[in-house]
């Protein structure tokens, strides 16, 4: 046993030689040390340490790791650490003195270590000089910032005494005029800020600090510069346990700074993050669940923040419910305070907290003032958004996931229907929302997992159904409230493809309205046009057009032009004028709404996105193709982009953008985008929803374009099939169904059958309200039809079907239009085949200059027209006229490139009508030598019927 | 083996929360001194990486030689991470650090703040109010102590040397 103070010489002994390089150690011990004992000791714990390694070689990364705290008394640079005064995720704030060169308390916040403190002081020191020149009395100056000997890095700054300033008005009671000043000075501060190019990133109530000073509640804003020295570009191996302790605070982090990059987050992260704290001034609650954020997954957590649909704070107040503490802390009661928010305030709130940040205050001044003019009753800039028009936004954002899943589904529709519900206009008592609340709960729970479980859209049809029943059965007393659910369901309905049973929905929640509202408010007028919409798709055109109609007009007076609302009726009232083939009035609604959607609401803005593609798919059926290719590829480069590659508008607009390709001879695309979007759709629809079909009608359209009549047969057949049953007999999609599939029977030899599907299409379409004789879909199918009685030999009956379709074209259609070129290049087909041959002869020259202007040189249609007009010049012993123009169009062909190869064949007609005339031609003038050029051009030629199409 | 190599059973962050949250629940009086505190974080970290190992050795028990790498223990948080066979290291690192206690208790006081409850030398030196080359000295004299008696307490198969025996492969201290 070694006596105490040997113990501490032997202590000193190791604690020397440790202090120097290993090689010398041992010399070390051996010069120091005369005592043998002591000697060896020495030497076998050296020895032991060295064969240990490692062994507790770096216990203060440990330290780091453990957060240890910083002690008050300690010195972290010049500064003394006097007393904690605040922590939270982010780490500790001491007050803490300061020696030189002034003695003066500051407040020094030591960041918990798990960052790299370099990179940390690094940035704080880029950002020093722009920090340095903010000088405002609203903002807590940053004086210093370094590491402490432990590693974390820290900051000193301007000690600022004071309370979260939420925590400060709800103490002093202050009322929401008191509170909307001091949150002007907030603003001003941050304006000031950003004016000297500092973003704060962490804007919250606890960074922004409020004390009294001569009577005067003062604000000041802490950390500036802080959180973008702190938050680094997220790396793969940072935790989300690190990250949510790093931001600490999600309810006020704005949409964009989720992403967690830091590198795109700029001044309009801060004005969303004002917003945030105007709300919870307002309401006493953040727009987003304290709760929820905090127990939810990186990715829900993002989910949340950047698509929850902001509440307003007037509804948010409603549906606390007996929260009266709320307005107490305000000096008021409930009601009143409802009312005092209800309007200019939620709008200001809501676009302070756009998910967009186009779409936000540009800056904290802009906000600021706004606030200036509410309190001053100055109308302010901030908008409304319409009730029906965030719905949907919301139904279409979510469709998809609403008609995939099962109960997230069910959630969803829910979530849809306590959105709207969250809508409601609070007028006077707040139980209105609370009842809402109560009936969808107990709706909720009627859907038990087990049940949901793969029922997918049925269930959905029965929650709805049962919400229907509900309603009806007088169970929710306030009109306003059922018209609300009512709306939605409707939409929710009709967008799950039961136009049928949205209809009554619409209508009753329209009444319901015009007895609280009137009928000339907008918010009865929306579910109007909701209903124009359901109209429509139950095949009731002129009704639809008049509803729309009517709400247009009284939206446009109401709202006025540049509205949402009425820019969301025109695109819709388009839709039907598109419908009844008034393509032209329909194109113009489309570009009106279009321009003004494009301002207002945003280029990618669902309804704008809408316009874009309704636009182009106008100018498609007015044969304006290369006008309407750039419409349809926007609208689809932006919903693949915002919505989803599987979302049902996506689905749509590659379906139409395909249709437009294969009307321009690409059909290798085409096909590729509709056999994509089937998939999808039918991953994601029920069978038989009329999206699916569509794209199914589409596919089979193109493939009988493509000569591929026997594959195109299951798909039109399933199309006709689906359309039967889903709109009956009568519906233009199930007439224009109808004469598709009259082309696979033709071909496949089934004539008397192909011909009953003629006559069943065109006599359906005459008869059709929605369409009617003159309708540009009646007189296509009419063209085809007299094409396939010429192509049956039956001349009598194809000349009057010819010329009925040739007359409709010409008094409804620009003399352009592929349409009309068609039933130009039919007629005179016709009539050549009827010996007519002076009478086919311009119009089949007609047709073809038409076409190659319209279709261009390379297009079969083109080519078809070609060749008809090469047959006839030969019928009229034109032979050198003949071989003229058919040479001429062949030299005239451009390169066919990949995309054309399965048109390779479109030549086929010109190069027959050669052999054509040339055979003729040695017949007029044997010897001559046309059987050489006859034989030499058949050797080149694959048979096919000259003169089709 | 595999399974157990990478199966480290908690992170060091979840580690570091639990020994938080015990200290919380255990000084419910809020004056702790400072220096208590310190201590107190030092020996729930102390137990609860016991425990862990504990737990762990019971769900893996292994046969034959104990093995423990000493170059593999660099901080506490490599003691928590250790697993299987390794888990041993641990019982074997607190039983050098009990005798340490025994043997010289101002040494293993340094133990307990630089080690477990992670404070620098200027930290531990106010703490235990010694200078600070005080706390370096006591430091390396407990480091090679609690070495050999690791060495010799696990039937003298020790570590050998960094990157050596250790069938499991170095871990990288840190």
């Amino acid at each position: 046993m070694m006596a105490h103070e040997n113990r501490d010489r032997l202590i000193e002994l190791v604690g020397e030689a440790m202090s120097r390089p290993a090689p010398e150690r041992e010399a070390y011990v051996r010069d120091a040390c005369a005592v043998p004992a002591a000697r060896d000791e020495a030497l076998s714990l050296l020895a032991a340490l060295e064969r240990a390694g490692g062994f507790m070689g770096n216990p203060t990364v440990a330290a780091a790791r453990a957060g240890g705290r910083e002690i008050p008394g300690a010195m972290i640079g010049r500064y003394e650490l006097l007393e904690l005064i605040g922590e939270g995720g982010f780490g500790h704030v001491f007050m803490a003195e300061q020696r030189e060169p002034v003695v003066r308390r500051v407040a020094l916040k030591i960041i918990r270590p798990g960052m790299d403190s370099r990179v940390v002081v690094a940035r704080f020191e880029a950002e020093r000089q722009a920090l340095a020149m903010m000088d405002h009395p609203g903002i807590a100056t940053v004086l210093d910032g370094g590491e402490t000997e432990s590693g974390r890095p820290y900051f000193a700054m301007e000690l600022v005494k004071g309370v979260p300033i939420t925590t400060f008005c709800d103490r002093e009671k202050m009322a929401v005029p008191d509170r909307l000043a001091l949150f002007r000075d907030v603003c001003g501060a941050v304006q000031h800020a950003h004016q000297k190019g500092v973003i704060h990133r962490d804007l919250k109530p606890t960074n922004v600090l409020v004390s009294e000073r001569d009577g005067r509640a003062q604000a000041k804003i802490i950390d500036f510069g802080i959180a973008k020295a702190t938050f680094g570009r997220l790396t793969d191996r940072t935790l989300f346990t690190e990250f949510r302790q790093f931001i600490g605070t999600p309810e006020y982090m704005s949409p964009e700074q989720t992403l967690g990059t830091g590198a795109d987050v700029d001044t309009r992260s801060d004005i969303y993050s004002l917003g945030v704290v105007l709300y919870e001034l307002l309401t006493g609650t953040t727009p987003l669940d304290r709760e929820s954020l905090r127990s939810a997954s990186l990715g829900d957590m993002q989910r949340l923040i950047r698509e929850t649909e902001t509440p307003r704070p007037s509804t948010r107040l409603s549906t606390m419910g007996a929260r009266s503490d709320v307005a107490a802390h305000r000096r008021t009661e409930p009601g009143r305070l409802g009312l005092l928010l209800r309007g200019d305030l939620d709008w200001i709130v809501l676009k302070a907290l756009e998910k967009d940040r186009e779409r936000r205050y540009e800056t904290a001044g802009a906000l600021a003032e706004d606030v200036r003019r509410f309190l001053e009753d100055e109308p302010v800039s901030a908008t409304p958004p319409s009730v029906p028009y965030r719905v949907r936004k919301f139904v279409r954002r979510h469709r998809g996931a609403v008609l995939g899943g099962s109960l997230v589904g069910v959630a969803l529709v829910l979530g849809v229907i306590g959105t709207s519900a969250g809508l409601v206009s609070s007028i006077k008592e707040k139980n209105r929302a609370t009842e809402v609340k109560g009936f969808l709960a107990s709706m909720l729970d009627s859907v038990k997992p087990g049940v949901a479980h793969g029922e997918d859209t049925a269930l959905m049809r029965r929650v709805l159904d049962e919400a229907a029943a509900r309603l009806n059965s007088g169970e929710v007393t306030d009109p306003l409230i059922e018209a609300e659910l009512r709306q939605t369901i409707g939409v929710v309905y009709d967008q799950i493809g039961e136009s049928g049973a949205a209809e009554p929905m619409l209508r009753r929640a329209t009444e319901l309205r015009a007895g609280v509202l009137g009928a000339h408010d907008p918010d009865t007028l929306g579910p109007q046009v909701d209903l124009g919409g359901v109209l429509l798709r139950l095949g009731r055109a002129a009704e639809s057009e008049k509803t729309l109609r009517a709400a247009l007009a009284g939206l446009r007076s109401a709202l006025g032009d540049r509205h949402t609302s009425t820019l969301d009726a025109l695109n819709s009232l388009g839709v039907t004028l598109e419908k009844q083939g008034r393509y032209a009035d329909a194109a113009a609604c489309f570009r009106e709404a279009l321009d003004g959607l494009t301002e207002v609401a945003g280029p990618e803005e669902g309804t704008t996105v809408a316009a874009t593609y309704n636009l182009g798919f106008a100018l498609w059926s007015l044969g304006r193709y290369p006008e309407a290719e750039p419409y349809m590829r926007r609208a689809l480069e932006v919903r693949r982009r915002t919505l989803g590659d599987d979302s049902p508008a996506t689905l749509t607009t590659m379906s139409a953008l395909a249709g437009l390709l294969g009307a321009t001879a690409r059909p290798k695309e085409a096909e590729q985008l509709l056999l994509e979007a089937l998939a999808a759709s039918r991953r994601i629809f029920p069978p038989d929803h009329p999206d699916t079909l569509a794209i199914v009608n589409n596919l089979g359209g193109l493939l009988t374009e493509t000569g591929r009549a026997a594959e195109a047969e299951p798909y039109l057949r399933e199309a006709l099939d689906g359309l039967r049953r889903r709109f009956g007999n009568d519906h233009s999609n199930t007439l224009n169904a109808i004469a598709n599939m009259a082309a696979p029977l033709q071909a496949s030899g089934r004539l008397d059958e192909a011909e009953a599907m003629h006559r069943e299409a065109i006599e359906g379409m005459r008869r059709s309200p929605e369409m009617g004789p003159e309708h540009p879909r009646t007189l296509l199918a009419l063209i085809t039809f007299g094409t396939f009685l010429r192509d049956r030999k039956k001349l009598d009956e194809a000349e009057p079907v010819a010329r009925e379709a040739y007359d409709g074209c010409t008094r409804v259609l620009d003399p352009g239009h592929p349409w009309r070129l068609a039933a130009t290049h039919c007629l005179g087909l016709v009539l050549r085949s009827r010996g007519k041959l002076d009478e086919a002869e311009p119009l089949l020259r007609e047709a073809l200059v038409g076409r190659r202007k319209a279709l261009g040189p390379n297009h079969p249609r083109t080519l078809n027209s070609a060749g008809a007009l090469g047959l006839v010049l030969a019928d009229l012993g034109r032979f050198g006229d003949a071989e003229q123009q058919l040479l001429d169009t062949l030299d005239g062909l451009k390169p066919a490139g990949d995309e054309a190869t399965p048109w390779a064949r479109g030549a086929t007609p010109v190069i027959e009508a050669l052999v054509y005339s040339y055979t003729a031609w040695e017949k007029a003038e044997p010897g001559a030598g046309h059987d050489a050029q006859a034989a030499a051009w058949r050797a080149k030629s694959p048979s096919r019927d000259p003169g089709g199409g | 083996m595999n399974e157990e190599r990478t199966g480290h059973s908690l992170s060091a962050t979840a580690l570091v929360h639990e020994a938080y949250m015990r200290l919380e629940r255990s000084s419910s009086t809020p004056d702790v001194q400072r220096g208590a505190f310190v201590f107190a974080a030092a020996e729930a970290m102390r137990r609860i990486l016991i425990e862990h190992a504990r737990a762990r050795s019971r769900l893996k028990r292994g046969g034959g030689a104990v093995r423990v790498s000493l170059d593999a223990i660099g901080d506490v948080a490599d003691l928590d991470a250790a697993s299987g066979e390794e888990s041993e290291s641990v019982f074997a690192f607190d039983e050098a650090f009990r005798r340490l206690q025994e043997h010289d208790a101002g040494a293993a006081d340094v133990v307990r703040l630089r080690f477990y409850a992670g404070l620098s030398v200027p930290e531990t030196a106010r703490s235990i109010g010694v200078s600070a080359r005080t706390v370096d000295n006591r430091w390396a004299y407990a480091r090679a102590w609690m070495a050999r008696e690791m060495s010799t307490w696990s039937g003298g198969a020790d570590g050998g040397p960094p990157g050596g025996t250790d069938h499991d492969g170095p871990r990288k201290p840190g």
